[in-house]
């Protein structure tokens, strides 16, 4: 592998091939490199399920590994949900709360092609969640804030980054998400141990997202800031979004740069 | 800017508030700060001396205040992995933190859990490859901290659970070199140690040998529990058993400038009842300890 894509700042997906047995340790790679293969190895199952053997770990060591990605998996994932569907938690049985879906055997099947912390994995574990307590409350808010912790979720449970390009782009965990009800409303009687029985229907936006760092914010957007970030595509540069939403460049730019502060999107971006 | 600047300077002439400090003439026998036990802490100054502080207290924490009045804190945060150099936000990150607790020294982990780019995190303990690079990586970076934080700087074990062909030295050795190169202190986890040497078939007892138990500063001891993804016995957010705590004291009669005993639970899943019968296990077995050693 030359050291240029070594160095690239981005994770290997052809890590297997570069690490294929070959009866010693390839002496390119400083310590440090072989240790983020090390890395690499133990949180993609893909790699680890691949018929191929590792250079630094011999038939039974790389047997202990294996058991031990399944380990931070399960413990990674468990912590994730305790923290996100706490609400839900203090509503249903004890015996069902959402961090136990860690232990049934719909989760191995999960484990089998985990890439921890991904988002295709996140999604995965939290639609296992909501699967098993969408049927545990009848009330028409009980869906709402099932979709509020999924969301919160994702954030928690997602290292995953987004590469920056050269116009906006939304974060790859950033979900905007329109509730039917007045959702900070349920949640601040939820923690007061209050539990609605009605709610008038009134839609509210939320943005969530994480920062590098590991913050979350959960933000309510109005209507232009919500069209804003929906329209953040990708492709389209500032120019282009103020177009489609129909409101000024400088308003479009003031509501891009708050996203941006949030991590809600990546990239600096050129006005145009 | 001119209000900024005067009140800045009347906070540096400004004497700081008197924190407790950790015991002088014995050992100090303490916890994490769980913050869902809180009143059961504050509540039970007899049995626990000083507070480990994994996280940073939460903004509503209304019981903080007190326990930073009554308890003595210990950093001990994840900072940063010193395997790499840190940030210049993990360090003023690190320093604020120490400027709040003002324990009497930092810790933080021989770990290498993140890949340099940070694409990747295990998001758990792990261990560095114990090999010249990585020694001199950690003596670099863990200097850069200690100088940061203006405090000292322990040191814990991480265990592995399996080996990696790469080593090029024991963990034993590698923990010595590193003391001596940069005189930090060893906070000394002893499940970790019963662990290691139980994935290794030996007696702990034995795999301490080369370890340099003269720089233990601290003690950690838990419990450990049957895990079955591991299929064998892992960390645990439980009281110390006998055998932990057997070995626990066995270091202690080896370490001269040992300060401070903590459990190491931290965990929203520990009761009160554990936490008492884990502080009045521990409490006991050093008293035990320390009638035999006089």
């Amino acid at each position: 592998m030359p050291s240029t894509q070594r160095r690239s700042g981005r994770p290997w997906p052809g890590v297997l091939e570069a690490i294929a047995h070959e009866g010693i340790p390839n002496p390119a790679l400083t310590d440090r490199e072989l240790h983020d293969r090390l890395i690499t190895y133990l949180t993609d199952a893909n790699l680890r399920s691949a018929d191929t053997s590792i250079e630094f770990l011999d038939d039974t060591e790389a047997e202990r590994a294996q058991r031990f990605s399944r380990f931070l998996a399960r413990r990674y994932y468990r912590d994730r949900l305790h923290r996100a569907f706490h609400y839900s938690t203090n509503l249903v049985k004890a015996s069902n709360v959402a961090a136990d879906v860690v232990e049934i055997p719909e989760f191995d099947v999960i484990l089998d092609g985990c890439v921890l912390g991904s988002l295709a994995t996140a999604k995965a574990v939290g639609d296992l969640a909501l699967s098993s307590l969408r049927s545990e409350r009848t009330e028409e808010w009980w869906s709402e804030v099932l979709n509020y912790e999924f969301a919160f979720f994702l954030q928690l449970a997602t290292l995953e980054t987004t590469s920056a390009g050269t116009v906006p782009q939304r974060a790859l965990s950033t979900v905007i998400h329109e509730f039917q009800f007045q959702i900070p409303e349920i949640l601040a009687r939820l923690r007061r141990g209050d539990i609605p029985d009605t709610n008038p229907r009134s839609t509210t936006t939320l943005l969530f997202s994480r920062t590098p760092h590991g913050r979350i914010y959960v933000v309510e957007l109005d209507a232009a800031a919500a069209a804003v970030a929906q329209a953040v595509d990708g492709k389209r540069v500032v120019g282009e979004i103020a177009g489609t939403v129909g409101i000024s460049l400088e308003e479009t730019t003031r509501i891009l740069a708050e996203l941006l502060g949030i991590n809600a999107i990546v990239r600096s971006f050129e006005t145009g | 800017m001119v209000e900024t600047q005067s009140a800045a300077a009347a906070v540096s002439t400004m004497p700081l508030p008197k924190m407790p400090g950790i015991p002088q003439d014995r050992l100090s026998i303490g916890t994490f700060y769980n913050p869902h036990l809180a009143q059961f802490t504050l509540d039970h100054p007899e049995l626990i001396d000083h507070l480990s502080m994994a996280d940073p207290p939460a903004a509503d924490d209304e019981f903080f205040p007190q326990i930073q009045q009554q308890f003595p804190l210990l950093l001990h945060d994840y900072l940063g992995q010193l395997s790499d150099p840190l940030s210049e936000f993990a360090l003023q990150r690190a320093r604020e933190l120490q400027e709040r607790y003002r324990g009497p020294w930092v810790a933080e982990h021989f770990q290498c859990l993140h890949t340099q780019d940070r694409a990747r995190s295990l998001d758990y303990v792990f261990p560095p490859l114990y090999t010249h690079e990585f020694l001199q990586r950690f003596c670099e970076n863990a200097l850069v901290l200690r100088d940061a934080v203006s405090s000292p700087l322990v040191m814990e074990n991480i265990p592995g659970f399996f080996s990696v062909r790469h080593a090029q030295m024991s963990e034993g050795e590698f923990l010595r070199r590193f003391f001596e190169q940069t005189g930090c202190g060893f906070l000394i986890d002893v499940p970790h140690i019963w662990l290691a040497a139980h994935y290794r078939g030996v007696d702990p007892r034995e795999y301490l040998a080369d370890f340099p138990l003269d720089r233990v500063v601290e003690i950690h001891v838990a419990g450990v529990e049957y895990d079955r993804d591991l299929q064998g016995p892992w960390i645990a957010p439980t009281p110390p058993t006998d055998d932990i705590l057997r070995l626990a004291c066995w270091v202690a009669e080896q370490a001269p400038k040992l300060r401070a005993v903590t459990v190491d639970v931290f965990s929203p899943t520990i009761t009160a009842s554990q936490l008492e019968d884990g502080m009045q296990r521990t409490r006991a077995a050093f008293a035990v300890a320390t009638a035999a050693a006089s």
